[in-house]
């Protein structure tokens, strides 16, 4: 029987969008770029609907299985597939391009060349997210490092090429060793690269305990751990608002989902000796770098800060699984909720941080300033951005009903199971993230606007005074995206159940393969 | 017949015939017929691509079946000494074709050039086909005198003779020590390689190393790689691309034959420490040294020393590592190849590029070219998934095969260290803003042959990076026909 190659043509779909809008004449037909880069994301969304249509989710292997050799000489495979985890990352990169697309529709960065990167990005990403070969999955990691490094210096602000530099080479350096621990447990296995060969490898301790840190660093540096994170301040800050979308919603998830697809299953002892370690770098992370975001004065650093936090968050939701078992050995229960609340807040973090990277992204195309203190009381005088500044401001500090609050929720409520202390630390992150995150909004939003259209930059006040009142309107694609995103904010926070379900059962097989013992 | 047509020394032959043609040429066709230098340019060109495109399609039509040997043991024919033939006749000729661009910006006569450039064609084709340390000096002494020549073409110029003067050097030293180590050889045994002898005295295993040094002097690695910088920063970009590709795969070849076991007495084992530390030390080297570089050819001499290094520890490992040495060194001059190729065409538009901070801006004002040295540049920092990644690749998994876990690890380290400054130039092309003195625009499209050729080299870069498994495959034959 025919199948479909849904996965395939998700892959070749914005590749082949990519090239052709390479190919067309930016200066003839300026608009024809844009057309085609929405056009390609729509179909994708559309083979993403239809995707879920197909899914079964009641089962936890993989599934759209499709496996091609592709280098006969060391045996690697073009092989996909996917679970109820890659599923739901993939129809968030899919979600996340559309919005970038849409909300750099009228800016100046959406050019040819910008679009294309960033259907290259969406492609690699997704090959990411359903490799189910390791050596495939490498070259899809690394590769989308070039697209989102000429994304950063090309079209970012005054200090881009030493935050792309710096990209490109914290995550290089990190992933070195993620090629060494590949070819090794391929070599353990037998000339196969296939992840679910490697899960059934038997490994000694300090076997595991290697190649568990060379998948940790790599993972570390993406999503980024306290204290390799200090790429992603000056790659946030540097970016364009769609480069930080992207870069908050999909690059960083690729850590988290790395850790779940490899470091557990494949080293479980090692992971259950070190989680001690590294739950306590993820709190380290989530109540140090909240405060270093209440310092900050440039508002995406201060989101690239609450970036990091929310992240410690997953990370603590993986790793909270063997203290809790280690208590508790029956409440498997509890520690399969830990690892759900992880994967919810990856993906509660992606709407909110692309939500006020989107935000602040349109108040910088207007004023040209990424300083809090350049910006008094806009609710004045951008009254609708003001309202969906202060809804995705909720959901990054947590509040019930967004989706912020599912994923921080679930994972502080698992965090009881193991040690009241732990659940504590945990929760101090919404007392932090509501305290940068509101200090934010007043500053910006509220008290007396500024004489000028709420703008106090003194240098440039003659030079915006001229266009003042038509830029502030927000346009078409911009609104349709906030839309968007506000509808999914909202969606998610209420009503979780689908989210949950689908990435149930695959959780439950990782939490069944870490729980058990190599030795 | 056959065995004639196919023999060594007919292909030989021929090459010989069409060298003195090139030297006619030159020496009647001005006066004969009273031409412009531009025509004779491309007249000499045409007959120079012509020759190595026979060449080419002579090896590969003739494609051996068995081992051939001629001239008393001296010479063979087989399916490495094919392949590296057509390897080194395509890399030449893409190194000439790039030539032109520079050429015809320089003060440099055009048939001397195409002259010493087919004199050390000749000379490499011979390295492939000698099966004794005769043979072999022969060949390396015929590629290396043009070499040394065409580096001081431009002989007006100061720093052109300087370099000259230490390739001359450092290239007597390193055939000196060939001979020196090739006699104590022969003390023991014949000079015929393969012919074993049953033990191994102590001034054999000193001849080898001499040897051994000899041949890390031709291929630039560390500790004998002082030439390296000099040669290809003082040679013009024509000559430069020259020597930086197809002499490589050449010397690459002889190492092979040398280290495959089967030279006197002696196997891998005994030397994969010697190469091990050779070529560790090499990547180490040229790595760190050319985070360093402002110059452009300096920084490419550098980062040959580390790929030498790479393909010096692929050696060490039998059979399957030989296969990936010659996929290496293939990938690696194919790349190199793409790198000058841009450099000659950018000193054709009349960007002069010698530092770093001359690409600042490139990526604006020559997008084209710019782009097909960032595909190049992310090719030789090994990111996937350019074929440069897959070299890597290669080697890494021999060394892991054969319990060399830590040589990986140490080598992987420095070359994703080294990646700092390939990015870094990629950085200077696109995140930077131009200077005054090289703000020269263009259109952006591929005027001249040599643009083409080098935009076609780069694509074979990318889409042998999706699909290296031929180029393997090939490399696997070839090795399993010689052992």
């Amino acid at each position: 029987m025919f199948k479909f190659p849904f996965l395939t043509s998700l892959l070749v779909l914005p590749m082949l969008g990519s090239s052709l809008i390479l190919l067309l004449r930016e200066e003839r037909y300026p608009n024809r770029a844009r057309w085609t880069a929405l056009f390609t994301c729509l179909i994708c969304m559309l083979l993403g609907i239809l995707l879920c249509q197909n899914f079964d989710l009641n089962y936890a292997g993989l599934q759209f299985q499709e496996d091609h050799v592709w280098i006969h000489s060391w045996n690697i495979h073009y092989s996909l597939g996917i679970d109820g985890i890659s599923l739901s990352l993939i129809l968030l990169t899919i979600f996340t391009t559309l919005l970038v697309i849409l909300a750099s529709w009228h800016s100046f960065e959406a050019q040819n060349q910008y679009l294309a990167a960033l259907l290259l990005v969406q492609a690699l990403v997704t090959g990411s997210f359903a490799a189910t070969d390791a050596l495939f999955f490498y070259v899809c990691w690394e590769a989308v490092l070039i697209p989102m490094m000429l994304m950063i210096g090309i079209w970012g602000s005054q200090q881009r090429a030493y935050a792309a530099l710096k990209f490109f080479m914290y995550t290089f350096l990190g992933s070195a060793l993620l090629l060494l621990a590949f070819l090794y447990l391929s070599y353990k296995a037998g000339t196969s690269f296939a992840i679910v060969d490697f899960y059934t490898l038997k490994l000694d301790l300090a076997e595991q305990m290697l190649l568990f840190f060379a998948f940790l660093l790599a993972f570390a540096v993406k999503i980024p751990l306290w204290p390799l994170h200090t790429w992603l301040p000056d790659a946030h800050t540097e970016a364009s608002a769609g480069s930080s979308m992207i870069l908050a919603g999909l690059m960083l998830k690729l850590g988290g989902y790395g850790l779940l697809r490899f470091s557990l299953p494949i080293m479980p002892d090692a992971a259950r000796l070190c989680s001690g370690l590294l739950c306590g770098v993820a709190l380290v992370a989530i109540i140090s770098i909240g405060l270093t975001a209440l310092a900050q004065r440039d508002m995406k650093r201060l989101v690239a800060y609450s970036s990091i936090a929310h992240m410690g968050i997953v990370v603590l939701g993986i790793f909270l699984i063997f203290p809790i078992i280690a208590r508790f050995p029956d409440r498997s229960a509890a520690a399969l909720m830990s690892l759900q609340g992880a994967m919810v807040q990856m993906i509660a973090h992606a709407f909110s941080a692309s939500a006020l990277f989107l935000a602040i992204g349109m108040l910088y195309r207007r004023f040209h300033s990424r300083l809090i203190a350049d910006y008094r009381g806009l609710a004045h005088t951008t009254p609708v951005l003001a309202t969906f500044f202060m809804l995705f401001s909720m959901s990054n500090l947590g509040l019930p009903g967004t989706a912020g609050f599912v994923g921080e929720f679930l994972v502080i409520l698992s965090a009881m199971h193991a040690h009241f202390g732990l659940s504590f630390a945990a929760g101090t992150t919404l007392i932090l993230s509501a305290a940068y995150t509101l200090y934010l909004y007043k500053r910006l939003f509220w008290g007396k606007a500024f004489p000028m259209q709420g703008l106090g930059i003194k240098s440039s006040t003659s030079i915006m005074a001229k266009s003042q009142n038509t830029s502030l309107q927000i346009n078409l694609p911009e609104k349709v995206s906030l839309i968007l995103l506000s509808a999914s904010i909202l969606g998610l926070g209420i009503w979780p159940a689908p989210l949950l379900s689908t990435i149930q059962p695959p959780l439950a097989y990782i939490l069944q393969l870490s729980l058990h013992t190599k030795l | 017949m056959t065995t004639l047509l196919i023999s060594p020394p007919t292909i030989l032959a021929f090459l010989g015939v069409m060298i003195l043609l090139v030297l006619l040429t030159d020496l009647f066709a001005p006066h004969a017929y009273k031409i412009e230098v531009a025509r004779i340019r491309a007249h000499t060109y045409c007959l120079v691509a012509m020759t190595l495109g026979v060449l080419a399609i002579w090896m590969l039509v003739l494609y051996p079946k068995e081992r051939l040997i001629f001239f008393e043991g001296h010479f063979i024919w087989d399916a490495l000494s094919a392949f590296l033939g057509c390897i080194t006749v395509i890399t030449s000729a893409l190194a000439f074709t790039y030539a032109q661009d520079d050429l015809s910006t320089r003060q440099i006569p055009t048939n001397d050039y195409y002259l010493l450039g087919l004199c050390a064609v000749f000379g490499m084709l011979v390295l492939n086909c000698s099966r004794s340390v005769l043979s072999l000096y022969l060949g390396l002494e015929l590629m290396s005198l043009p070499l040394y020549a065409m580096v001081a073409l431009e002989r007006h110029q100061v720093n052109r003779a300087e370099a000259a003067m230490k390739y001359i050097i450092g290239g007597a030293v390193a055939s000196a020590f060939f001979l020196y180590g090739s006699s104590l050889i022969y003390l023991n045994s014949s000079f015929v390689i393969g012919a074993a002898t049953m033990h191994m005295p102590l001034l054999t295993l000193v001849g080898m190393v001499l040897v051994v040094a000899a041949i890390a002097f031709k291929l630039g690695v560390a500790p004998f790689h002082f030439w390296v910088p000099d040669v290809y920063e003082g040679a013009p970009i024509a000559v430069g691309a020259l020597i930086a590709t197809a002499p490589k795969i050449a010397v690459i070849g002889v190492a092979l034959r040398i280290f495959t076991g089967n030279f006197p007495g002696l196997y891998v084992g005994d030397w994969s420490h010697l190469l091990t530390t050779i070529g560790l030390f090499s990547i180490i080297l040229g790595n760190l040294a050319a985070l360093v570089q402002t110059h452009i050819r300096r920084l490419l001499a550098y980062s040959s020393i580390a790929h030498m290094g790479y393909v010096l520890l692929s050696l060490t490992i039998q059979s399957t590592g030989s296969a990936i040495a010659i996929f290496y060194g293939t990938s690696y001059i194919l790349m190199t190849a793409a790198a000058f190729g841009v450099l000659a065409a950018l000193q054709k538009l009349g960007i002069e590029i010698e530092s770093i901070s001359d690409f600042r801006g490139l990526g604006g004002r020559q997008p084209a070219l710019s782009f097909i040295l960032s595909l190049t540049l992310f090719s030789m920092a090994g990111i996937p998934p350019f074929l440069g990644f897959f070299t890597k690749l290669g080697v890494l998994q021999v060394l892991l095969e054969n319990g060399q876990m830590l040589v990986a690890g140490i080598a992987l380290c420095f070359t994703t260290i080294g990646v700092y400054y390939y990015v870094n130039l990629i950085k200077s092309m696109y995140f930077e803003s131009a200077q005054a003195r090289n703000a020269i625009s263009n259109s952006g499209l591929l005027s001249s042959r040599g643009h083409k050729v080098v935009g076609i080299n780069a694509m074979l870069l990318l889409i042998l990076g999706l699909s290296p498994d031929c180029l393997v495959t090939l490399c696997r034959k070839v090795v399993i026909a010689i052992v």
